[in-house]
């Protein structure tokens, strides 16, 4: 009997001391790379600062005013933004998914303004509303808004029907029904779309800044870039990208709070 | 043959069923007609809204413009300055993006979904870098790369590369493990336990991912012409707001969502064609 080769697959073992090693030395590897290959002259230093160029140049730029006052700037949008979309995109979506005749009717335009690129939206609130503080985070909010909306209305229609009528043969009250088993059964596809909006959020935040803004992170790296003060730009950009991985870290470990229990 | 056990069934959930939870226990069946029906309702009704209300002065024209004044502005954009041709520039940047980063993050996706060693070595690295926004990466990979087309098209192309690295990594490490135990049972080989096993499990969520790859092209496409491309839609977008013509505002955008309705009808027609089984649920 011949013996053929079989599928052998790693299937989520999880990692072990081999594949934790060699997770650790790829990113030593990189960090080292960032700080080794602009020193050593491999790479063109002005272009592409190095590590530690790079977070001195951040060290020099807190102690100086100017640039704490663009992070915050950069901070406040992106959660007042965040916070606005959310919120709205929250309400609404929970008002479609019961309200399924509306929800069908309303559908196309939910689609349409879903599908399209959220910075296409710019110019049409930009010329509604002048270039304002308030203009700047509706902008913002207009993503986590859609995603939120859409995220919503999947979760309340994909509740089980076998669980809501299990609740029904007990003769749960419309109240208990929602807090009890819509609501739970949502709020995976909710966290899902809230993990989503953050990434979101903030594209949109820098975005704006660069296009239209005198202020924040994303103004600080574009004008950086366009005076050829690279140091500035690289450090402006670390800062940014710690925003959201931070922020996009913290999203994770609320929805493990949240949800609690394994599907 | 050894190694032969009987092997559980896969405890796969049943599909979703398209019901609206009316709170009362009663499933509904909202069939697809009705869905039809209800949407184009209320197509027509919004449109026709859009239409009138500004005409008949309960909205600001300005605010608002009716439909039917878009008509003089896109035969202008079309004729006169050239707007197919930002268009089509526009098509080419992100098509060119999500195949350059789509199939990079599909590549290394499916590898690090496949070996644990690559996933050890890919996994971290894209983890970090996922949630940091592309844009602010602008000036570095356009001081590599030269702000032309091949430098906007990498810039669209990093979306597209982030959603299909994770998105077909977790196609294949999501997989049940089940259903290689039976292939193995049975004695499969490698390759066949590949084309009939683990691509056809794999590939309801590629195409999902490949639904947020083209997302994600298209706003980095956008974007990048805001910012650095002398043509295409985001220019004229930016443009109209400079001028602050609403109406060269709002025909971009349909445009714009056009394009996109036409890309995701093309990729339901894929998932309709190589997902048969699909179709019944």
């Amino acid at each position: 009997m011949n013996v053929r080769p079989r599928a052998r697959l790693p299937w989520s073992r999880g990692p072990n001391a081999v594949t934790s090693s060699i997770s650790l030395v790829t990113v030593a590897l990189i960090i080292a790379m960032w700080e080794v290959l602009p020193n050593s002259g491999l790479i063109d230093k002005t272009k592409y600062p190095a590590l530690s160029t790079t977070f001195r140049t951040l060290w020099n730029l807190i102690a100086h005013e100017h640039f704490a006052d663009q992070f915050t700037k950069t901070l406040e949008r992106f959660f007042a933004g965040l916070l606005l979309g959310t919120l709205v995109g929250l309400l609404l979506g929970i008002a479609l998914g019961m309200l399924d005749r509306i929800q069908m009717t309303l559908q196309p335009l939910v689609v349409v303004l879903y599908t399209v690129p959220r910075v296409a939206l710019f110019p049409i609130i930009l010329i509604w509303l002048g270039l304002n503080e308030n203009a700047v985070w509706i902008m913002v909010s207009t993503g986590p808004l859609f995603v939120m909306l859409i995220a919503t209305i999947e979760g309340i229609r994909n509740v089980s029907g076998t669980h809501l009528d299990v609740a029904c043969s007990f003769g749960c009250s419309r109240l208990f029904m929602i807090r009890k088993v819509v609501a739970p059964a949502a709020l995976r596809s909710i966290m899902a779309g809230f993990k989503i909006s953050i990434g979101v959020a903030l594209f949109a935040t820098i975005a704006v800044e660069f296009l239209f803004e005198s202020s924040g992170l994303g103004y600080f790296v574009w004008h950086s870039w366009g005076t050829i003060q690279m140091n500035n730009a690289m450090a402006g950009a670390v800062t940014a990208a710690i925003i959201g991985i931070v922020s996009y870290g913290l999203a994770a470990a609320s929805e493990r709070a949240v949800i609690r229990w394994r599907p | 043959m050894t190694g032969l056990k009987p092997a559980a069934p896969p405890a796969t959930p049943p599909p979703p069923a398209v019901t609206a939870p009316t709170l009362r226990g009663r499933r509904r069946k909202i069939s697809r007609r009705t869905r039809l029906v209800y949407g184009g309702v209320g197509t027509v009704l919004i449109i026709a809204a859009w239409e009138i209300l500004p005409t008949a002065g309960v909205i600001d024209r300005r605010v608002i413009p009716p439909v039917g004044s878009l008509w003089p502005t896109m035969r202008s954009m079309f004729g006169e300055q050239h707007f197919d041709r930002d268009i089509r520039n526009t098509v080419v940047r992100a098509l060119l993006g999500l195949l350059l980063g789509g199939a990079t993050g599909t590549f290394i996706g499916v590898l690090s979904g496949l070996s644990k060693y690559a996933s050890a070595v890919f996994g971290p690295v894209i983890a970090l870098c996922y949630p940091v926004p592309v844009l602010i990466m602008l000036p570095l990979i356009l001081n590599a790369l030269g702000n032309g087309q091949f430098g906007w098209v990498v810039l669209i192309g990093i979306g597209p590369f982030f959603t299909m690295a994770i998105s077909s990594r977790a196609a294949f490490a999501d997989l049940s493990r089940v259903y290689v135990e039976v292939a193995k049972s049975f004695g499969a080989s490698r390759r066949m336990t590949a084309a009939r096993v683990l691509i056809p499990g794999a590939l309801p969520a590629l195409l999902s991912g490949a639904r947020l790859a083209l997302g994600a092209a298209l706003l980095g496409t956008i974007s990048t012409e805001y910012l650095v491309a002398p043509d295409g839609i985001g220019r004229v977008m930016y443009q109209a707001w400079n001028n602050l013509t609403l109406n060269a505002a709002m025909v971009a955008l349909a445009v714009t969502a056009a394009l996109a309705l036409i890309s995701y009808g093309v990729l339901s027609l894929v998932e309709r064609l190589v997902l048969p089984w699909k179709r019944a649920g």
